[in-house]
């Protein structure tokens, strides 16, 4: 029974001991960042949608080598191309990523010899309608456009990201 | 505007009877509005305190700095679906929520919001507050056992070990006090409190005020004492099928509960409403408040306690603190003279 | 009276003529199973007389999609299965394919695996700590916990490119090497640890009712919990001093100085140490590596089509004990089989022997002390 007594006596002082611990939290700031109204930033190389560059003049920098669809592990890639039989080039017909699938793993962008892939810091992608997460091909060129720092490539440094501007809503 | 009002129940011809109903009405309407309004603040300032403990902010969105979050909740909740369970004992199980709020309610007949304003100053109101906190017990019963669902009724079993052993303890130590005061009439306790900090009772009692304070804590069910809805372990105890308008009236019975418990700290070992230059009332509040604050500040900050630990807590420990409480305050009150 | 103090042991199941049993199903929708966990209690009034553990409601065929991807395509998915431990699910999952392919792994892949695979551990354990305070009930060290683990989760994002699935090291290396001033960031964040740390044991450790629902509770002994092949922190938490790292080092774990923290009783309070110890030895480990780590490559060179052939298992000392791959390649580029030994299956067995004779709020406690993640349980 004295047992008990000195148990609930410890019990008093560590709770005591704890509740310092609230006490001198309750007076620091509170670190609570309120999401749409302040936003963190977003670092270069952060992993958000997949994105497709254009070029100076703008024209896309897709080749149509559909090594990105080979890449990725989840096929949300679909890549529609056919050979212009003039300049027997290939032409990118249709570009659909679908986002519900993507697991922004980044695989894609790590295969592309061409650098017209990039992982866009858009986050932003909640949406109240299901085929509207299915992304085209000009929604990821538009998107690809606003970059603001070049592509860079994972073989030569250590960001393969890209920056943009405005917001990823659409 | 008593007397006022009693010359016009004259002039309808209204004997005394009809005019002390219509007074009680009165009363009862305001104890519940004041019941309502603090539940409402004191949903919001748990938020908010919570959330600075946890350098977080607190409902910050709805009205100004979040304070329409708890009528915005209420409305939620008004406006959800009633769901009964189908192998739920449904006369007992809409009864629940009535007898607890009822029981809520009714402890505050005796509780003194000035030194002689209260609804009604019963000359056995110390017996009264025990019988009335004893009342809740049915409820819990009542809500776990109707609700067909083995986490409540477990809840509910809970509940039921818990506030009878805590019972004991909590009516030993208030039964110190209306030895010190000389009387069980809430009134003359206060009343004997009256004059300065030096007469309060907590420096005599401060035995009886941890066996208070703690088996007060348990008898309504905040942490880390509140073993009958232990979200971590039992989904939500004795109200875990409850939703909705009914699951509301559960939650404002519980800061109701949480009110009455600090208010009869306030009253019964710091002077209640008594204190210099500010009208009684605001002491209460400022003194009620005040524990209400440490009662948040224990739950954000301790882990759940088990329930074997409980009881034994409350059978080794309380109990005999209580007496030796009860002991010690024959011998001053003796000594006293 | 003495004896069942409110410290007391856990009174003992006596013979009953008539026991009064109820089945209760404590998940798989319940507050504290971490996710999905569906345990089937028998119990008497609150005293528990059997515990089953029923897994599979995150079954997610983690190791029949690997039949079907080539290597780097698999370590996404792997990701996956412990997300609150991405880097070291990956990294059983890279040496499994690293010693099939003979691929050589540059020094400082090595050193950088090293150091996010501890910082991985710290927020893995960060993440045990809260969710195991919010089993017993205190809310506010888990939020505590969580908002360490943000500032460690900022570092792996601008490391990484992600905060919790990272996707971050590859056969023969790792993604990217390590950015500016990354070792200033964790250096930073490590003092900062430090410090919250004495807060959380101000908080839990010494309190006295979190000792009291603690201490003596989930008892396993050193032989059981080798022989149902128990590791990491509940293997270490029965006294046995057996760390991967350190018994089978693997990595260049051989040149770093960290002890191995080891419990005493194998009860709840136990397993509570160890891994508080052990966020002071990542620590440590972090440090050192930061310290020694050399310059050059953080990619080896890779066969263009991994071909795997032969089989290896390969096992790593994950936040959670051991986990294991088991790899079989039969020449082509995808494996024939992967098996994934996940610590957390394990463990789960373990919940009959450590609950029974306990209450159901002890039953909370000794699941969040074994440190389950569900989706490296069904995978």
């Amino acid at each position: 029974m004295f047992r008990s007594f000195r148990d609930f006596f410890s019990m008093i002082r560590t709770a005591l001991i704890g509740m310092g611990v609230t006490l001198r939290n309750l007076f620091r700031p509170a670190i609570t960042i309120q999401y749409p109204d302040e936003q963190l930033d977003v670092p270069l190389g952060y992993r958000g949608i997949p994105v497709l560059l254009s070029d100076d003049e703008g024209n896309l920098k897709c080749v149509s080598c559909e090594l990105c669809a080979k890449a990725c592990p989840v096929n949300c890639i679909e890549i529609q191309a056919h050979r212009d039989n003039q300049t027997r080039k290939k032409v990118l017909d249709v570009y659909n990523l679908d986002s519900t699938w993507c697991m922004y793993c980044g695989l894609c962008v790590e295969a592309c010899p061409f650098d017209a892939l990039a992982m866009s810091d858009q986050f932003e992608l909640a949406s109240y309608d299901l085929p509207s997460l299915v992304y085209t091909k000009e929604q990821l060129a538009e998107i690809g456009r606003r970059a603001v720092t070049p592509v860079v490539n994972i073989r030569e440094t250590q960001n393969f990201g890209i920056k943009t501007r405005g917001g990823g809503r659409r | 505007m008593t007397d006022w009002l009693w010359g016009l129940f004259q002039q309808w011809g209204l004997g005394e009877p009809a005019f002390n109903a219509f007074m009680g009405l009165i009363k009862g309407v305001l104890v519940v509005a004041f019941l309502a309004v603090n539940a409402l603040l004191l949903i919001y300032l748990e938020r908010k305190v919570s959330g600075y403990i946890q350098n977080r902010l607190g409902p910050t969105r709805t009205g100004p700095k979040g304070l329409l979050q708890t009528l915005a909740d209420a409305v939620k909740l008004l406006s959800k679906e009633d769901v009964i369970p189908s192998g739920a004992d449904r006369a007992v199980y809409i009864l629940a929520p009535i007898v607890i709020f009822a029981a809520a309610t009714a402890l505050w007949i005796v509780i003194p919001f000035g030194p002689q304003t209260m609804v009604q100053d019963l000359n056995i109101g110390l017996i009264y507050i025990s019988a009335v906190t004893g009342l809740s017990v049915l409820a819990f019963l009542m809500a776990g056992w109707s609700s067909n669902n083995k986490w409540s009724l477990l809840g509910s079993m809970r509940s039921a070990a818990q506030l009878i052993s805590y019972e004991v303890p909590l009516v030993l130590s208030i039964v110190a006090v209306g030895m010190m005061a000389g009387s069980l009439r809430l009134g003359d306790i206060v009343a004997a409190q009256q004059g300065g900090i030096g007469n309060w009772f907590i420096f005599p009692q401060i035995l009886g005020f941890i066996v208070f304070f703690t088996a007060g804590l348990a008898e309504i069910n905040r942490a880390p004492f509140d073993l009958p809805e232990a979200e971590s372990e039992l989904v939500a105890g004795f109200n875990t099928e409850y939703s909705g308008f009914r699951w509301g009236v559960f939650f404002v019975a519980e800061y109701a509960n949480l009110v009455a418990f600090s208010a009869l700290a306030a009253t019964f070992f710091f002077g209640g409403p008594t204190g210099p230059v500010l009208p009684p009332f605001v002491w209460f509040l400022i003194k009620t408040y005040f524990f209400i604050l440490v009662a948040m500040w224990i739950r954000w900050t301790l882990p759940r306690i088990r329930v074997d630990h409980l009881m034994n807590l409350g059978w080794y420990v309380l109990i005999p603190l209580a007496l030796i409480n009860l002991g010690w305050t024959g011998l001053y009150v003796v000594l006293r003279g | 009276m003495a004896e069942t103090a409110v410290t007391g042991t856990p009174p003992q199941e006596t013979a009953k003529p008539a026991v009064h049993e109820l089945f209760v199903n404590m998940g798989p929708q319940h507050p504290s199973t971490h996710g999905v966990l569906r345990v089937m209690l028998k119990v008497d009034g609150e005293r528990i007389l059997d515990a089953d553990a029923d897994v599979g409601y995150l079954h997610r065929c983690f190791e029949k999609i690997a039949e079907r991807r080539s290597v780097t395509m698999v370590i996404p998915y792997t990701d996956r299965t412990d997300y609150l431990a991405a880097i070291t699910s990956e990294w059983a999952y890279v040496m499994a394919a690293e010693k099939l392919l003979g691929v050589e792994v540059p020094e400082r892949a090595e050193y950088i695996r090293v150091i996010v695979g501890e910082l991985q551990r710290i927020a893995s354990h960060l993440i045990w700590f809260g969710a195991f305070a919010l089993d017993l009930g205190a809310t506010t060290a888990f939020l505590y916990a969580w908002r360490e683990r943000e500032y460690l989760l900022d570092i792996f994002q601008k490391l990484t490119g992600a905060r919790m699935l990272y996707n971050y090291l590859r056969v023969g290396g790792v993604r990217n090497d390590l950015y500016d001033g990354f070792a200033d960031d964790v250096h930073r964040f490590l003092k900062q640890l430090e410090e919250k740390l004495r807060e959380y044991h101000d908080l839990l450790t010494g309190n006295r009712i979190f000792e009291t629902r603690t201490k003596g509770i989930g008892v396993i002994t050193a032989e059981q919990a080798i022989a149902w092949g128990a590791s990491g922190p509940v293997l270490r938490g029965s006294g046995v001093p057996h760390d991967l790292r350190k018994a089978h080092p693997y990595s260049v774990y051989d040149r770093f100085e960290f002890g191995i923290p080891v419990g005493e009783d194998g009860d709840v309070y136990s397993r509570y140490v160890v891994r508080m110890q052990e966020f002071y030895e990542s620590m440590r480990i972090v440090r050192q590596a930061l310290r020694d780590i050399p310059g050059g490559p953080w990619q080896g060179d890779v066969p263009r089509r991994m071909k795997l052939n032969g089989d290896v298992y390969t096992r790593i000392e994950s936040p959670r004990g051991e986990v294991g791959v088991y790899l079989v390649g039969d020449g082509s580029d995808t494996p024939y089989r992967c098996h994934y030994r996940s610590p957390c299956f394990v463990h789960l067995q373990l919940l009959g022997p450590m609950g029974v004779g306990h209450l159901v709020a002890d039953m909370v406690a000794i699941i969040g002390s074994i440190d389950i993640v569900m989706g490296e349980v069904d995978r």
